[in-house]
């Protein structure tokens, strides 16, 4: 089995949200980051 | 993205995240390259090319700068990190805490900046000389630290936090979308813990050191009317108090969301007379062992007389 996963542009917004919870206080927001990922 | 299992012990893998102020990050947006340029500047450094990259922390903007990079660059990121949340200083990551020394490390900002920091005497001062570094540039900058080994990132990352966001994050925004409850979602999926509903009844925050610090006051609403809370913050939620008794501390993750659409508030985002939901979520093992909490447990951040004792889940 191929070990790398490809992680799809539609799954960013799911990432930066789940980011954005395990991140909450700090750390800035991840939405600049996914939009340029994107 | 390559699973953590999977990395091959002689890879060379490379620590990637944004250091600076959160606050400033909302006005001062980021060029979009600022990490490649890091990376870019530590291969020069060391002489040997990158096989992948790994973020030092999944929590908020750094859940994106690996993923940024990668994209950018051709690398494949490992699905993990070095926190399992977010904190703010560089030494609270697992890679110094289980044995790897953080130095070389190099930082690049918009401009066009970059600065290589060959050594320091410790971690700590790879921490101060890059917030030294991060004021000058402007309180945020790409940074590439921690050349390490495969064999090494598969038993010190905490494990699977890319793929934790992913689920996480498409549970909530599922939960939006068919009207469910997000805080209760959140809790569900990452056996969490609510410690209250409440109003922000006083918030005082600053700038020291390029860090957001301060705490909030908390006058609990619904099941928890009559309860007095308070949060103290160092970009992160450090502290959880319930009538002046602390309930949670760190390393385990203090949520605040927003009480009627259950999204995150960032530190930044705070404001006088908000209702919000405070939630607690477990720290992964790696983050409770006695080495970890000397470096991200209470006394790290000021607080030597609390003990750290882990939350119990719901």
């Amino acid at each position: 089995m191929d070990p790398i996963t490809t992680i799809a542009r539609a799954d960013m917004a799911d990432v930066a949200q789940g980011g954005a919870f395990l991140g909450t206080g700090g750390g800035g927001a991840p939405h600049v980051g996914r939009l340029m990922a994107e | 993205m390559i699973p953590l299992d999977e990395v091959p012990d002689d890879w060379l893998v490379v620590s990637l995240d944004g250091i600076g102020a959160p606050v400033v990050g909302v006005e001062k947006i980021e060029e979009g390259e600022e990490c490649l340029r890091a990376l870019r500047a530590l291969e020069k450094e060391l002489g040997v090319k990158v096989d992948a990259l790994i973020s030092a922390e999944i929590g908020e903007a750094n859940s994106m700068e690996p993923m940024l990079t990668a994209a950018e660059a051709g690398l494949p990121v490992v699905d993990g990190d070095g926190m399992g949340r977010a904190f703010p200083e560089m030494q609270m990551c697992s890679w110094p805490i289980y044995g790897h020394r953080e130095a070389p490390g190099a930082m690049a900002e918009e401009k066009g900046s970059i600065v290589v920091i060959r050594d320091t005497p410790d971690d700590v001062w790879l921490d101060r000389i890059s917030r030294s570094v991060v004021v000058a540039m402007g309180a945020a900058a790409g940074l590439a630290t921690n050349p390490m080994r495969g064999q090494f990132v598969k038993h010190a990352a905490v494990p699977g936090t890319i793929t934790q966001a992913l689920n996480l994050g498409r549970a909530v925004l599922e939960a939006h979308a068919t009207n469910a409850d997000p805080v209760e979602t959140v809790i569900r999926q990452e056996n969490g813990k609510l410690l209250m509903t409440s109003k922000t009844a006083d918030l005082e925050r600053h700038l020291k050191g390029g860090f957001a610090v301060g705490h909030m006051a908390l006058e609990g609403f619904g099941a928890f009317q009559g309860d007095k809370g308070r949060i103290d913050l160092q970009n992160e939620f450090l502290l959880f108090r319930r009538n002046g008794a602390v309930e949670v501390c760190v390393p385990d993750l203090i949520v605040v969301l927003d009480a009627d659409t259950g999204l995150p508030i960032a530190t930044e985002m705070l404001r006088y007379g908000q209702r919000i939901a405070v939630l607690c979520l477990p720290a992964h093992a790696l983050l409770r062992s006695p080495e970890a909490l000397a470096v991200v447990g209470p006394a790290a951040f000021g607080y030597p007389d609390i003990t750290f004792t882990p939350m119990g889940g719901s």
